[in-house]
C-alpha cells in the first residue's frame, strides 16, 4: 500500500468512505434515530492540526512497521498468529504511556 | 457457493462490508472505532492509580470490547473455514523489492512468517517492528483520538476535517517508515 505498488487497500478504504459518506448523509437527512430510539452520536471532533496530525504520524509509523493497524491486530490473533498478542500487548503499553505524559504534549 | 466466499473478496465489496459495520454500530447508538479499545483495556487493568486519563466509566464501553472479540472470531472463522489458499496477492514489483531484501516467498501468507516469528522477537528487527511498532500504535491512535476505523472510516464518512488531518499523519508517517526505515530494519 505504502509503496503505490497495489491498489487494493485504496479501493477498499475509499469505497468504504465513499459508501460511507452516503450513508451517514441518508441518515443525517431523514433524521434517522438509534435502535435505543436516542439522538445518533456522530463523533463531532473539535479541530487542532497539532493533535491529530503528531497523533496521526506517530500512528502511521507503528502501523507501517507492524503491518497492522488495531482491527487488524485483533484479527490476526484470532487467524492464528499468536505473536500478534505481543503486538496488542505492546499497543496497550504504548497507551498507557501516552496518559502518562499527555498532559506535556501539545494538543 | 462456498467456494465463491473462499476466495479474497475484491474491494468492492469489502468496503461497502465495512461501511456496513460502521452503519451497524450507529443504529445500534454506537460507533465504530477499534483503538479506544486500548484505553478501556488500559483502564480495566487498573491503570486508573497512575494517570487521570484512565479514570473513567469504562463499563460503558463493554460493547467495544465485546465488538474487537468478534473481530477475533470472525478472523477465526475465515481462516478455519474460508480460506482455501491464505496467499496474498500483492503486486509482482512488491514481490520482486521483498526478495531483493531476502524474502524468500514475498505474500506466501497473510503475515511474513521470515520477520514475524517468536525467535525473530527476541532479535533487534523483531524488537524493533513488533514492540516499538505496537507501543507507536497504543501511543499514536491515544495521542490522535482514533486510527484507520474511528478516523479513517468514521471520521471521513461523517467529513470531519480532523479525521483528514489524521490520515495525513498516518501516511506521513506510513511513508517515512517504508521508504527511509523499513529498508534498513530489514536488513538486521
Amino acid at each position: 500500500m505504502f509503496k503505490f505498488q497495489s491498489f487494493h487497500m485504496y479501493g477498499i478504504i475509499g469505497s468504504a468512505v465513499v459508501t460511507g459518506a452516503i450513508v451517514i448523509a441518508i441518515m443525517k437527512k431523514m433524521n434517522v434515530k438509534s435502535t435505543l430510539g436516542t439522538e445518533i452520536n456522530y463523533s463531532v471532533k473539535k479541530m487542532s492540526v497539532r493533535r491529530y496530525l503528531f497523533g496521526g504520524t506517530i500512528f502511521g509509523i507503528g502501523w507501517a512497521m507492524t503491518g497492522a493497524c488495531p482491527g487488524p491486530m485483533f484479527v490476526l490473533v484470532g487467524q492464528g498468529f499468536g505473536l500478534f498478542l505481543v503486538v496488542i500487548a505492546s499497543a496497550i503499553f504504548g497507551t498507557f504511556l501516552y496518559g502518562l505524559v499527555k498532559d506535556k504534549l501539545p494538543h | 457457493m462456498i467456494e465463491l466466499i473462499s476466495k479474497p473478496w475484491p474491494w468492492y465489496v469489502s468496503g461497502p462490508l465495512i461501511s456496513l459495520v460502521m452503519f451497524t454500530m450507529l443504529i445500534l447508538g454506537k460507533k465504530f472505532g477499534v483503538s479506544s479499545n486500548l484505553r478501556t483495556i488500559c483502564s480495566m487493568s487498573g491503570a486508573g492509580k497512575f494517570a487521570e486519563f484512565f479514570r473513567f466509566e469504562w463499563k460503558k464501553d463493554i460493547w467495544n470490547l465485546i465488538f474487537i472479540l468478534g473481530a477475533m472470531i470472525g478472523g477465526f472463522i475465515s481462516r478455519e473455514f474460508l480460506t482455501t489458499d491464505s496467499s496474498v496477492a500483492i503486486s509482482a514489483q512488491t514481490i520482486a523489492d521483498l526478495q531483493a531484501f531476502g524474502m524468500s516467498n514475498p505474500g506466501g501468507d497473510y503475515i511474513p512468517a521470515e520477520i514475524f516469528n517468536w525467535e525473530t522477537l527476541f532479535s533487534l528487527k523483531g524488537f524493533l517492528l513488533m514492540i516499538v511498532g505496537g507501543v507507536l500504535i497504543g501511543f499514536g491512535t491515544r495521542y490522535g483520538d482514533g486510527c484507520t476505523s474511528g478516523h479513517g472510516i468514521s471520521g471521513l464518512s461523517n467529513l470531519q476535517l480532523p479525521s483528514l488531518v489524521a490520515v495525513i499523519g498516518f501516511f506521513i508517517g506510513g511513508l517515512i517508515v517504508t521508504f527511509f526505515v523499513l529498508p534498513y530494519v530489514f536488513t538486521l
